[in-house]
């Protein structure tokens, strides 16, 4: 075994020791070619190499069947926080391990709600799988819809190949479109998502991102800034005092201080992914 | 090979937690509000388990209660993540439904669940005089975080007898009609002992909030409601870029002082003293 194949087995084994379920390496050009100007991993570090993507934090199913719309939405920012530990471990194994800068990739959004790093475009050239109809987000096969930190580095890694035959429409979904032109995800929030499907494939795709913030996303940083302004507007000293000492404005507040519920509240339509179902078949057997 | 309620609670102490204990999720349901109960959360919700972990002893040396108040935060915080993996280990392991539900307060101030009632029906504690915070026998007060699961388990069950008051408390009510944590906080704690149980106990805790938690989000919230009704713009600019308003954005931002910065009642108590006494 050569050289740097030793070295990225033991940086994958160290991710999955550290609760990373899948992790793969893209080359920094192959995400550079996608990711606007900005947004290119050799912008973040210079001399950037190599992009290794870390995927867990996987919901808890115990999450996607509560009838409270918020606990699903806690969860996941619960879980995207322990996934981006991995890579700040990771992060660290390498610079001390392999003596090459490595950091990992930003959480802060540039801008209102621009990443500064897609980490979903570089788990998709890192070929942990492929995009998905609902919200964008990338499905892996064996373990569905998975949270996703980058670790950005100087060290020369061989890439893995991006998945060739995407995971999304699942057969049964594809089925569907062919009777009904709808499947599970766009059935369930037609509103945010659109998609035409062809011979088994996504001819289109649409995701829009501003109606879902508007509903999955009410307890973010956007709308504590919407209902300050609102507030700030008001002419009314007593529904002034209302609006900035009520439940909404407090909830906002503290999802910010507590760090939950920032960015989804609402996973509808991952939760109907037969895909992400299947992945939770073990649950499902003692639920 | 051993039980699995062995097994769980063997796994969060393993993880860092001091005690861990199991509740019936239907006896909490009994006890709480509509909305608030662990079936409301987790329909399938069979068993509660409860771990609890004490602050470093160090953080009762601090002389500067800011100070304290944010060290033992982020003890509670370590305590948070025990009980998020717990819910991994449990689906991973056992193939049960299971979450960490959020213990902070939804709106302004009702937790989702009543962590307190979760650890005493665990069998971790009872209620104390000190603001009605939950007395373990053995280590005091603790911190308290939950896991809700399907999986059946064995209940551990509430303590048989309560531990507050001490019995050094309740020699100190006979002879002056106070305890340590009482005499601590006057306005925010008052209470009455017979017989060496408590017969009535009063915890202010709107008193409570706006003493120990200045620089919580409500108190934040408060600053923006008067900036805002500030007319004069030169007194506006002192509210919004003065140390309180600084201190209390600052504090949102790096997650300190959000609860509790004031433990006094905490302190003096002597059930778990031992704990909270190094070289």
């Amino acid at each position: 075994m050569s050289n740097l194949a030793v070295a990225e087995k033991k940086i994958k084994e160290f991710a999955r020791k550290n609760g990373s379920l899948i992790t793969g390496i893209a080359s920094v050009s192959s995400i550079d070619e996608e990711a606007p100007k900005g947004h290119r991993p050799s912008e973040v570090l210079e001399g950037a190499k190599s992009v290794i993507v870390v995927g867990g934090g996987k919901i808890n199913l115990g999450a996607y069947k509560s009838p409270m719309a918020y606990i699903p939405g806690y969860i996941s920012s619960v879980k995207v926080s322990g996934v981006h530990r991995i890579a700040f471990k990771l992060a660290d194994f390498i610079e001390k391990e392999f003596d090459h800068y490595a950091i990992f990739s930003p959480q802060a959004l540039s801008g209102a709600n621009q990443p500064v790093i897609d980490d979903q475009l570089c788990a998709i050239k890192a070929g942990l799988g492929t995009r998905a109809i609902a919200a964008y987000r990338v499905l892996n096969k064996t373990h569905g819809f998975l949270n996703y930190a980058s670790v950005i580095t100087t060290m020369p890694l061989e890439s893995d190949t991006p998945i060739k035959k995407p995971v999304c429409p699942a057969p049964e979904c594809v089925e569907m479109y062919e009777e009904s032109q709808t499947t599970p995800c766009l059935q369930v929030c037609p509103q945010c998502l659109k998609a035409e499907i062809k011979d088994g494939t996504i001819k289109k795709i649409k995701f829009n991102r501003m109606i879902h913030e508007s509903r999955s996303q009410t307890t973010s940083t956007s709308a504590f800034q919407k209902i300050l302004l609102e507030a700030l507007n008001e002419p009314d000293p007593e529904k002034k005092k209302m609006m900035l000492l009520g439940d909404f404005f407090s909830r906002t507040i503290r999802s910010m201080a507590y760090n939950y519920n920032l960015s989804n509240t609402t996973i509808e339509c991952l939760r109907v992914c037969p895909v992400e179902q299947r992945s939770y078949s073990k649950q499902k057997a003692r639920g | 090979m051993r039980n699995p309620e062995d097994a769980i609670k063997k796994w969060a102490i393993g993880q860092n937690a001091l005690v861990a204990g199991i509740a019936s999720a239907s006896d909490i349901d009994q006890l709480q509000a509509e909305g608030h109960r662990p079936s409301d959360i987790l329909p399938s919700a069979k068993s509660v388990i409860v771990i609890g972990s004490l602050p470093f002893a160090g953080t009762w040396r601090i002389p500067d209660y800011k100070v304290v108040g944010e060290v033992a935060f982020q003890c509670n915080e370590e305590l948070y993540r025990i009980a998020y993996h717990m819910a991994d280990y449990i689906e991973s392991k056992y193939g049960y439904e299971s979450l960490f539900p959020p213990p902070d307060s939804i709106g302004n101030w009702s937790p989702l669940l009543d962590i307190k009632r979760c650890a005493e029906m665990a069998g971790l504690g009872s209620r104390s005089l000190a603001g009605e915070m939950i007395l373990h026998p053995e280590y005091g007060f603790l911190y308290f975080a939950v896991t809700i699961t399907s999986m059946p388990l064995v209940s551990d069950g509430p303590l048989k007898d309560p531990v507050c008051p001490a019995p050094s408390c309740v020699r100190l009510f006979e002879k002056i009609g106070t305890t340590p944590c009482m005499n601590a906080c006057p306005d925010c704690l008052s209470g009455t002992i017979k017989d060496g149980r408590i017969v009535s106990s009063r915890y202010d805790r709107n008193r409570c909030a706006t003493r120990a938690q200045s620089t919580s989000p409500p108190a934040l919230q408060r600053q923006i409601l008067g900036a805002a009704e500030e007319t004069n713009p030169a007194k506006r600019k002192m509210i919004v870029l003065g140390d309180y308003f600084s201190r209390s954005v600052k504090s949102l931002s790096y997650r300190s002082h959000l609860d509790a910065t004031c433990m006094e009642c905490w302190r003096p108590c002597p059930v778990g003293m031992k704990y909270r006494v190094k070289k």
